[in-house]
């Protein structure tokens, strides 16, 4: 009984250790010589010093009211001292699954103040953002495309005040989105214009991703 | 596999000790009375008031909250001051009780009401968890299965959640009954129309099937929802058909209600609850004439053949009825600069942003205005 509960547990620790493998997870130190991230979806250049995330198979798990699902995106994220004190993301994400929590998507024709609506519905249905409030919705324009930038303040569940910044946009190739999350006092302020250099720098990519 | 007779055998240790008959409470005078057990059920739930009240949660209404108040002190006279009604800030279809006495209803719920005697049964069903002090009897049982309890904390879920999790998303079936028939017994007391009682939980059972809701409800899920209407119509029958709705009180006290929640359903893209809600010209003329502004921006959300000319048709009446509801303009404006009417899209617009010089999308609709105008002159 005992071998066979430990072969057991072997076959298991083996799956998990493939399993693992299938998802290479990458964190790098920001170089001088990979400070530009190019990807099929866009280019945008990193802050050196700061440690990025790149996932080869990008993927979001997301909650909704009717369970989890997963989406897949082309993303890249950065941190300079750990994601809970400062997160830089920028994603595109497949038109259809530009607002993942509240299952729509962004299509051709829809306005930049319509896309900025539902991408505030998007994170008020995130389950651990709590008292989100609205600072600033305004036009923005992204790369030439028409977007929005959207600044909301909101807690986390042990009741830290955080600020995220967004910039968004769509296009047919998909549905952008260029983000700074960072506790309101000390952070927020101090990355804000770090983030705003990339914005500055960010392109679309040449071939669809 | 002898772990399980093991965790078996302790439960059934820990559970040896069965729980003493609760007497539940019957005025305000019996508060100073409870056990100390009941005081640290009291403690916990002060703490979670006061985490709501430094929260942005609480809907901030005095006159509303008053109203409902006072609809819970006709039901409950002797505990008036101990039961605390408030208003939850949230679209969701659920009403909780706490062990101290504090009921929140959320503001969905609220507004999905017809009249006061649906309130009635409301409250009177969440305050009796209160009386016969249904957090402590839930939390003994909870005791009495320490196995789970034992098991549930390694998971990571402490014991105080299971006591906020049946607070909120409901007590045991023998708890929630008991509820029901002293919640109805306090109705008929109270003078409310007995029948009301079964409306409201098929009216807000009939929501939840057409939205498909997975989300915390008052009713709980499907088969007890059932159960409990048949036991409300068993409860009905008995009773003369005679008491008061209160409907005009409850359609002027709700007003503000209704329409903040419809804003906040559509800042939440809960568009389906709001077309459910509005599309039904009888409870359409419920609302503020801004109501149907809400009814033309939930169209359009959904997007549906047709729903294009049914949001105009509802923005042209929003228009009518509230002529200074400045988001009627922006709206209609909006849906003529995609059918590229530049000219009526752009006096709609003008029109929007001098009714709201200072709205805080402002500087989106001043850059569709000033494209319609280049797209004007060329």
């Amino acid at each position: 009984m005992r071998n066979q509960i430990m072969r057991c547990a072997s076959l298991l620790a083996v799956v998990a250790v493939a399993m693992a493998g299938c998802v290479p997870v990458v964190w790098q130190r920001v170089e001088a010589n990979n400070r530009i991230e190019q990807n099929r979806a866009f280019t945008v250049e990193l802050p050196e010093g700061w440690m990025r995330y790149a996932p080869v198979n990008g993927s979001l798990n997301v909650s909704t009211n009717k369970g989890e699902h997963v989406v897949k995106v082309t993303r890249v994220m950065i941190t300079r001292d750990g994601p809970n004190l400062q997160r830089i993301n920028v994603m595109r994400l497949d038109s259809k699954d530009a607002f993942p929590r509240i299952e729509r998507g962004y299509s051709d024709g829809m306005l930049p103040s319509e896309a900025a609506e539902l991408y505030i519905a998007d994170i008020k249905a995130t389950s651990t953002l709590e008292n989100l409030t609205v600072l600033k919705n305004a036009p923005y324009s992204i790369a030439g495309k028409q977007g929005f930038e959207v600044h909301v303040k909101y807690k986390t569940e042990k009741g830290l005040a955080y600020e995220r910044l967004t910039y968004g946009f769509g296009d047919a190739g998909g549905f952008y989105l260029l983000s700074l999350d960072a506790p309101s006092v000390y952070f927020f302020p101090l990355h804000r214009e770090a983030f705003n250099r990339m914005v500055t720098s960010f392109r679309l990519g040449t071939t669809k991703a | 596999m002898k772990t399980a007779p093991l965790i078996l055998g302790l439960a059934l240790a820990l559970s040896g000790c069965a729980s003493a008959p609760v007497a539940p409470l019957s005025s305000t005078a019996d508060v100073g009375t409870i056990s100390p057990a009941e005081k640290r059920l009291w403690t916990e739930a002060m703490e979670f008031d006061d985490a709501m009240a430094r929260s942005d949660r609480l809907y901030d209404d005095p006159a509303a909250t008053q109203y409902v108040q006072s609809v819970m002190d006709r039901l409950y006279p002797e505990l008036r001051g101990t039961v605390r009604v408030r208003i939850v800030k949230s679209p969701h279809l659920n009403a909780f009780a706490l062990p101290n006495g504090s009921i929140y209803i959320h503001l969905g719920l609220l507004a999905r009401l017809e009249n006061e005697a649906q309130l009635a049964t409301v409250l009177g069903h969440e305050a009796a968890h209160f009386t016969h002090k249904h957090g402590l009897r839930q939390r003994e049982t909870v005791k009495s299965a320490s196995a789970f309890a034992t098991v549930t904390s390694v998971i990571g879920i402490p014991l105080i959640d299971v006591l906020a999790t049946s607070s909120i998303y409901g007590y045991s079936r023998d708890l929630e009954r008991e509820a029901d028939q002293i919640g109805f017994e306090r109705l008929v007391k109270a003078g409310y129309a007995p029948s009301e009682s079964v409306k409201s939980f098929e009216l807000l059972a009939a929501e939840s099937k057409a939205l498909d809701l997975k989300e915390p409800f008052f009713f709980s899920t499907h088969p007890r929802m059932q159960e409990r209407i048949e036991t409300y119509q068993e409860l009905v029958a008995k009773q003369p058909a005679t008491g008061r709705t209160g409907r005009i009180e409850f359609l002027a006290a709700t007003r503000g209600v209704r329409l903040a929640n419809l804003e906040t359903d559509l800042s939440m893209d809960r568009y389906k609850s709001i077309i459910l809600a509005l599309e039904d010209h009888s409870r359409l003329a419920e609302y503020p004439p801004e109501a149907s502004y809400y009814l033309g921006e939930a169209l359009r959300k959904r997007g549906a053949q047709g729903d294009e000319s049914q949001a105009e048709k509802a923005y042209r009446d929003a228009i009518g009825k509230a002529p200074s509801f400045a988001p009627s303009y922006r709206a209609l404006g909006m849906l003529y600069m995609k059918r590229r009417d530049g000219t009526r899209a752009q006096n709609l617009l003008g029109k929007y942003l001098q009714l709201a010089p200072n709205a805080p999308d402002r500087d989106y609709v001043l850059q569709y205005y000033a494209e319609l105008k280049r797209e004007g002159k060329r």
